[in-house]
């Protein structure tokens, strides 16, 4: 497996990019950095959200009120909310439904529907997300997906139903999502993940469950806060150990080196286990709270366009 | 410390969950996801175990290290006891929804006949998948069950992490809904006789639904309505006497977060909407902070001869992890002042995950530890 340096050719490649990551990784927030990553490309953007994310109000206020974003941006991103519900009423009532009044629809068919149906407001998202790229409207579309517990049934759901429905429209759509997720041309995934036991053990049984599902393609693992590998000249370390082992400096570089420590062990694993999938790391931000200008810098970053080094 | 965290501290009471568990029978868990909650709760429950508290943790959909931590093999829907070395008894469940479910069905069921029915239809099957909280209602049917257990005196209930942060308060009235959808008692034609003459306009809409999503799925949807027929009662009663039980005063909510914006935020809007419904946090749980480096007093001053590069990299890694703790200090601080919590309690990031049961009792210490507040 390989280490990627920059997102450049990916995100030249392909069009569409499902970012997709357990609860606390940033997903958002990488999300919205691949947005800006893209519209650096010169790329038209859409940033499709699911539910509205801190992170997306961070990026929408920041586009709106920086002036010299504003101005040096040739192709704006524009942010989009789905709602499951709704667009699965816009469905039904484009397809011979449309007698049925809102009130009637908005009284629970709709959730009988889609209780009756596994997949099928999942399914309506990704289709209208295919029919966006088949538009070519956009040259990026970013899904911030759903938590990755839920991750599994969004990405089964054309399978699923194309198992109930044999036939018609729904069976077409199913079809056409799925040859849609299949070609790594059109449409990647990407997880977002730390370097900690835990996300990278769920990361590596999301991917094994996600191949086991279908044809699914895989984008770069994000490895998202990594903190910096910081080292001492041996005669400063003996210094230290021996005089000042207790100093508040020396208390914050061992606690920092320990944590970078335990992260190599986890990469290294993450590493083994990607096998021929390729990762990207990001660095740990020393922030609690994520900025327009953090998500900048990463959207730099993911293109190799920093300055700072972050090995 | 500045005046806004003097202030804020003078409302917090306590440093320590130590009197929730002695004094409380329910504690649930909740907050957003990625915190640590369930590692919270399998700590607090171990913790409640060592001081002698007889106690039962419900978890749901644990990290396999955890669920390996707590020696927990598969879901169960039984109280399996965990050996420790305290003097209380420790059980733990790991939840399965589904199983649940069915329970609930075979015991609403008018006969084993309609159960089985019921189980067996596909519109029932997807209903755990796909009707958004039901699995949070399943743990607040758990939890009701287990609560007149009495091999446990203090039961510990983790919440799923959800979207909507409080589904698991509203997904019975959200099923009852599902149950009592009055659409389908129309199409059925199993409403009041009145009803009857919009029958027909009814079953064009039942054609055209078939159109588009397949006669199988509706033959399904409406076999499954006819089955379901006389049980939503029970299942309303019981969805209200799990209500009445959260509402109690043995019931303690405790919000879990960890001090980053982002989370913040989120744990905020949860707070104020449990607030809103009438409930109080008995305590806050900020988990996974920066560690306070400055509480040694031994100084690394200029008479240590350090080259200069060497002393850049220690005095910015000491300034950006200070930087670091301060500002999520200041963000807790935004949030006490906010919700109130009677009890604060910090837990520091530690340098690896939770990964067995010394792990956690070193998390419960956190938790139950004598008040440190002086």
């Amino acid at each position: 497996m390989k280490t990627l340096r920059s997102l450049k050719p990916t995100l030249e490649e392909t069009t569409v990019f499902l970012v997709a990551g357990k609860g606390g990784v940033g997903k958002s927030t990488l999300s919205c950095a691949l947005a800006l990553s893209a519209k650096n490309l010169g790329h038209k953007v859409a940033l499709i959200l699911l539910n509205p994310s801190p992170a997306a109000n961070t990026l929408k206020a920041g586009l709106e009120n920086n002036p010299a974003v504003a101005q040096t941006a040739t192709n704006p991103i524009e942010i989009l909310t789905l709602k499951p519900e709704e667009v699965l009423i816009d469905y039904l009532q484009d397809h011979g439904l449309s007698a049925l009044g809102n009130r009637l629809i908005s009284s629970g068919i709709v959730s009988v529907i889609a209780t009756a149906i596994p997949g099928i407001k999942e399914l309506l998202i990704l289709a209208k997300i295919k029919q966006m790229e088949r538009s070519g409207t956009y040259d990026t579309i970013i899904l911030d997906s759903p938590a990755s517990g839920h991750l599994v049934t969004f990405l089964s759901s054309p399978r699923g139903l194309a198992e109930i429905a044999k036939v018609g429209l729904l069976r077409t759509q199913a079809d056409e999502v799925a040859a849609l997720l299949g070609d790594a041309k059109r449409c990647q995934l990407i997880l977002v993940t730390l370097a900690e036991e835990t996300p990278v053990e769920e990361t590596v049984q999301t991917i094994a469950k996600i191949k086991e599902l279908s044809n699914i393609s895989l984008g770069p693992v994000i490895v998202n806060g990594v903190v910096p590998q910081r080292t001492l000249s041996a005669a400063t370390r003996s210094q230290i150990e021996q005089n000042a082992s207790g100093s508040p400096e020396f208390a914050a570089f061992s606690y920092l080196g320990a944590r970078r420590e335990m992260q190599d062990q986890n990469l290294e694993a993450l590493t083994h286990k990607l096998q021929e999938i390729p990762s990207f790391r990001l660095p740990f931000i020393f922030t609690d709270e994520i900025t327009f200008a953090h998500e900048i810098a990463l959207g730099d970053l993911l293109l190799d366009l920093s300055e700072e080094n972050n090995s | 410390m500045t005046d806004l965290s003097d202030e804020s501290n003078r409302l917090i009471a306590d440093e320590s969950l130590i009197d929730l568990v002695n004094t409380k029978q329910v504690i649930i868990m909740t907050g957003s996801g990625g915190v640590g909650k369930t590692s919270c709760a399998a700590a607090l429950a171990i913790g409640a175990s060592l001081v002698g508290i007889d106690t039962c943790v419900v978890t749901i959909d644990p990290a396999k290290r955890l669920a390996d931590a707590l020696g927990l093999d598969e879901i169960g829907n039984d109280p399996v006891e965990i050996q420790t070395l305290g003097q209380g008894k420790l059980y733990a469940v790991m939840l399965d929804a589904d199983a649940t479910f069915d329970d609930l069905i075979v015991r609403y069921a008018n006969s084993p006949d309609q159960a089985e029915k019921i189980l067996a239809n596909t519109v029932y099957q997807n209903l755990t998948k796909n009707l958004s909280g039901i699995q949070e209602y399943m743990a607040m049917e758990k939890l009701f069950e287990l609560h007149n257990d009495n091999r446990f005196k203090l039961l510990i209930v983790d919440t799923p992490p959800s979207a909507n942060a409080l589904d698991f308060l509203d997904a019975p009235r959200r099923l009852i809904g599902f149950l009592d959808n009055k659409v389908f008692r129309v199409i059925m034609n199993t409403g009041p006789s009145f009803l009857k003459p919009v029958s027909f306009a009814t079953k064009a809409v039942l054609k055209a639904i078939s159109r588009v999503v397949g006669a199988e799925v509706v033959d399904q949807a409406v076999a499954f309505f006819q089955d379901f027929e006389g049980m939503q009662d029970g299942f309303r009663a019981r969805a209200e006497i799990v209500q009445e039980l959260l509402r109690q005063d043995q019931t303690a909510f405790v919000l879990v977060t960890s001090p980053r914006g982002d989370t913040i935020q989120e744990a905020q809007e949860f707070g104020l909407k449990l607030i809103g419904f009438g409930f109080r946090i008995a305590g806050l749980i900020s988990n996974r902070e920066t560690p306070d480096f400055e509480k040694t007093r031994i100084s690394y001053g200029p008479e240590i001869d350090v080259e200069q590069h060497d002393r850049k990299i220690l005095s910015q890694t000491l300034t950006e992890m200070k930087d670091l703790r301060s500002h999520e200090q200041l963000q807790l601080t935004k949030l006490t002042r906010k919700l109130e919590p009677p009890r604060l309690v910090h837990i520091p990031t530690l340098l690896r995950d939770v990964a067995n049961m010394e792990d956690l009792a070193q998390v419960a210490k956190h938790l139950l530890s004598e008040n440190k507040k002086t």
